[in-house]
């Protein structure tokens, strides 16, 4: 349907400028005329509080040309609600608008909107129907903040924490690229959120073993340095980080470059070399720790030289 | 000054690399000294040999999407770079003169249709560009001032509250947060008192805070830590905050910190750059760094992250674990540091690379012809958020910051105004040109430094 389907006869449109009326104006955008004549149909028709039909055409048309437009959003918003509308059909025109411009993402709140409206009018939502979307909009953007986000929200909403097909689409991405941030960040939060009371020695166990084979792949990718760090260092884990010294040596043959011995050091990740320089300190080695600040420093991540003096430093003055 | 490529062995080894790259490997020890003389002076051009030179000291094998683009980002970056060090001193500077032409242009005359789609955006519009006229030390005239007050007095929404994006449009935090903003850089009391401090409260009281402490953006809009940013900026400024408004906001802040040490948009989203600035300087106006951040944030975390962000060739700053550098975190990123530094023990305590960071912003931000305005990274055009906040990021890594307690307003947000600085005069830290300095500005609020506090205080008067 298009604005020529409805009759416009009965309102006046506003005049619209886009910066102020008094001639005194900084940033005045030049409409198109035909911006001009929605808008100036659309504000009249907010300010007479009309919820309908012909409302709703123009807000797609808007919404369209201004993603950005968040009164026009919420105008929508009301419009669906008080026509009562089919609020699954209203998902599916969202889902049209998500896919013709990926950078929207004014998007993800509305469809959030929408799925809580369903259920307050005691709808049953199957979150099932959310996916096509998600994977597409992921697999064009692998590390689109915001689908990530509502996908984080959609697991809490509907509590699908256990849900198979999360750990599935993680592992998923993370098998296309080991580094998606986005992926890690993820996985943790279906593991490791505030909400699961059943954080197991196993679960434990399997995620650390998981992280070191994803290592492996790559040493020097930060993601799952992070995300083993984030598990290490959480206390209510109770976790030992120097467990991990027999692994980090694997990336860090550090005891020849230490010794200033004859044989070529293996260093293959500075993130082992800083777990490493955190066991020595803990195990009262404080001089085998600044020596590891001073290689990050000078050597393997000297972008980096201020942020390891500084770990130096502290040691020195502890 | 001590810098030379004689100074010491990682220097001799950085001037064969870049003998090297010019080829010229052949040459006696004097044309090596003259050439030193010569071309060899300053610390910024010494870091960009390093930024080059160590550039593939670890490096995984594996190709995926992320390293896949990490390499097209440091080709385009590299071949600036290598071009840069052949034509040797002087390093290239900041064109004020284009970027303020372009920043002109948008003040004075009407925007061509294209700007529609920043309809809801007019006041973000205003405040990008006339905060980076003001770093860039023009004034703006009597009549761009009324300009903005008129223009930014006309969003302002009477019937639910708030200032919108344009007119007609609905009250929004980050509207109110830009609008303010401009209001304060009109330097207009006049119109300063034509805003309706008490609606604003009740907009924010009633329709935009939230049980949990946090905020949304607008009346059925998304809540996260920009929203508490904006909402503590707007209320702080127009001294409209009390204890009821900030009641449990620092607990929420805290809950969005993530195991990687930076803070994300709501609880358990990925820690990034621009909610981490929003969390860290929001914490800032409840509290002196020193004291609040370690009460309510992991700091080693939060330090660690932060200097993470920094990418060895690039010099750049990126907003997120494995994403790209961008213009625009040399301030969402970039600002954080000072906090982090005036917390930390020692003074003068550098935590990042301020010339490298440079380096990325003058050789890689700027366009490669005339033109004016700054952008993301090489191969993206210029815009005026772009522009801004690579401003602000390069006017933050040339100054020092200090918490100067006995700027104390004694309000409950007094620790916002306590903000002093120096520009920084240490060559081993950062190259000094005057055709770079940029004008201060304030940590906490994005504004040169000095005008937050004449608002606060205008207020704070008018209160008393
Ligand atoms: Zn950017």
């Amino acid at each position: 349907m298009e604005m020529d389907d409805f009759s416009w006869d009965d309102i006046e449109p506003c005049e619209i400028s886009s910066a102020g009326t008094s001639g005194v104006e900084i940033c005045n955008i030049q409409y198109s005329d035909e911006y001009k004549l929605v808008m100036g149909y659309l504000i009249k028709l907010m300010s007479l509080k009309e919820y309908s039909e012909r409302a709703l055409i123009l807000t797609d048309q808007v919404i369209k040309l201004v993603p950005a437009h968040y009164t026009i959003w919420q105008y929508r918003f009301d419009i669906i609600k008080f026509l009562k509308k089919d609020i699954l059909k209203e998902l599916e025109w969202c889902e049209r608008v998500a896919l013709e411009n990926q950078k929207n993402y004014q998007i993800w709140h509305y469809r959030q909107l929408l799925i809580e409206l369903y259920i307050n009018n005691n709808g049953k939502f199957k979150p099932e129907f959310e996916y096509p979307l998600i994977d597409t909009m992921i697999g064009e953007d692998n590390k689109n903040y915001h689908v990530w986000a509502y996908r984080k929200w959609l697991v809490e909403k509907f509590n699908l924490y256990a849900d198979q097909r999360e750990i599935f689409f993680i592992n998923e991405m993370l098998t296309k690229d080991i580094r998606n941030n986005s992926a890690w960040n993820h996985r943790f939060f279906i593991f490791f959120n505030n909400n699961n009371k059943e954080i197991t020695k196993n679960l434990i166990k399997q995620e650390i073993e998981f992280t070191k084979n994803a290592i492996d792949l790559a040493p020097q990718n930060p993601s799952p340095w992070n995300y083993l760090l984030g598990i290490y260092e959480n206390e209510k884990f109770n976790l030992n980080l120097k467990d991990l010294e027999p692994f980090l040596l694997k990336y860090s043959n550090i005891e020849e470059e230490l010794n200033d011995g004859k044989i070529e050091p293996l260093i293959i990740s500075t993130f082992s070399l800083e777990i490493l320089a955190k066991i020595y300190q803990l195990n009262n080695l404080s001089e085998k720790s600044i020596k590891i600040y001073n290689l990050l420093a000078d050597k393997y991540d000297p972008i980096r030289k201020n942020y390891w003096h500084y770990k130096r430093d502290n040691l020195i003055s502890i | 000054m001590a810098y030379g490529a004689t100074s010491g062995a990682a220097s001799v080894a950085k001037l064969d690399f870049l003998l090297n790259l010019i080829g010229k490997t052949d040459i006696s020890m004097m044309e090596r000294d003259n050439f030193v003389q010569d071309n060899y002076k300053s610390i910024n051009f010494d870091t960009l040999i390093e930024m080059l030179d160590k550039e593939t000291v670890l490096k995984d094998s594996l190709v995926t999407k992320t390293s896949i683009d990490q390499d097209n980002t440091e080709n385009l970056v590299r071949e600036i770079y290598e071009k840069v060090l052949e034509k040797g001193e002087p390093l290239p500077t900041l064109k004020k003169k284009a970027h303020l032409k372009f920043l002109n242009y948008v003040i004075s005359s009407p925007l061509p249709e294209g700007y529609t789609v920043l309809d809801a955006s007019h006041p973000w519009l205003i405040y990008w560009c006339c905060n980076s006229i003001k770093m860039l030390d023009q004034d703006l005239t009597l009549e761009t001032k009324r300009a903005i007050s008129n223009t930014v007095l006309s969003f302002v929404n009477t019937e639910t509250g708030g200032i919108g994006g344009g007119l007609n449009q609905l009250g929004h935090i980050a509207a109110t947060y830009a609008s303010v903003c401009s209001l304060a850089l009109s330097e207009d009391e006049e119109s300063w008192l034509k805003i309706d401090r008490k609606s604003i409260y009740n907009w924010i009281m009633n329709h935009l805070k939230q049980p949990d402490g946090s905020f949304i953006m607008s009346i059925g809009g998304e809540k996260d830590t920009r929203a508490v940013y904006c909402t503590l900026c707007v209320a702080s400024l127009l001294n409209i905050i009390t204890p009821e408004l900030i009641e449990n906001t620092a607990n929420w802040l805290s809950s969005c910190q993530t195991f990687e040490g930076g803070f994300a948009g709501t609880p358990q989203d990925e820690a990034h750059g621009g909610y981490t600035f929003c969390a860290v300087a929001s914490f800032c106006i409840l509290g002196e760094p020193s004291m609040i951040l370690p009460k309510y944030c992991n700091l080693d975390s939060l330090i660690r992250w932060t200097c993470m962000r920094q990418y060895q060739l690039e010099g750049g700053l990126s907003g997120r674990t494995n994403k790209l550098v961008d213009g625009c975190y040399s301030h969402w990123v970039g600002s954080i540091v000072p906090f982090l530094e005036m917390t930390i023990k020692g003074v003068n305590k550098e935590l990042i690379s301020r010339a490298a960071l440079q380096n990325y912003i003058l050789n890689c931000c700027q366009l490669e012809n005339e033109s004016g305005g700054l952008r993301d990274k090489p191969g993206k055009s210029v815009d005026f958020y772009h522009t801004n906040y690579v401003l602000c990021g390069l006017s933050i890594l040339q100054h020092k910051y200090f918490f100067n307690s006995n700027l104390d307003k004694g309000t409950i947000d007094s620790a916002a105004y306590c903000y002093n600085c120096n520009t920084i005069n240490n060559l081993n830290i950062i190259e000094i040109k005057s055709e770079n300095q940029l004008n201060s500005i304030d940590p906490i609020f994005g504004l040169p430094l000095g005008i937050a506090n004449s608002m606060k205080d205008f207020f704070v008067n008018l209160d008393s």
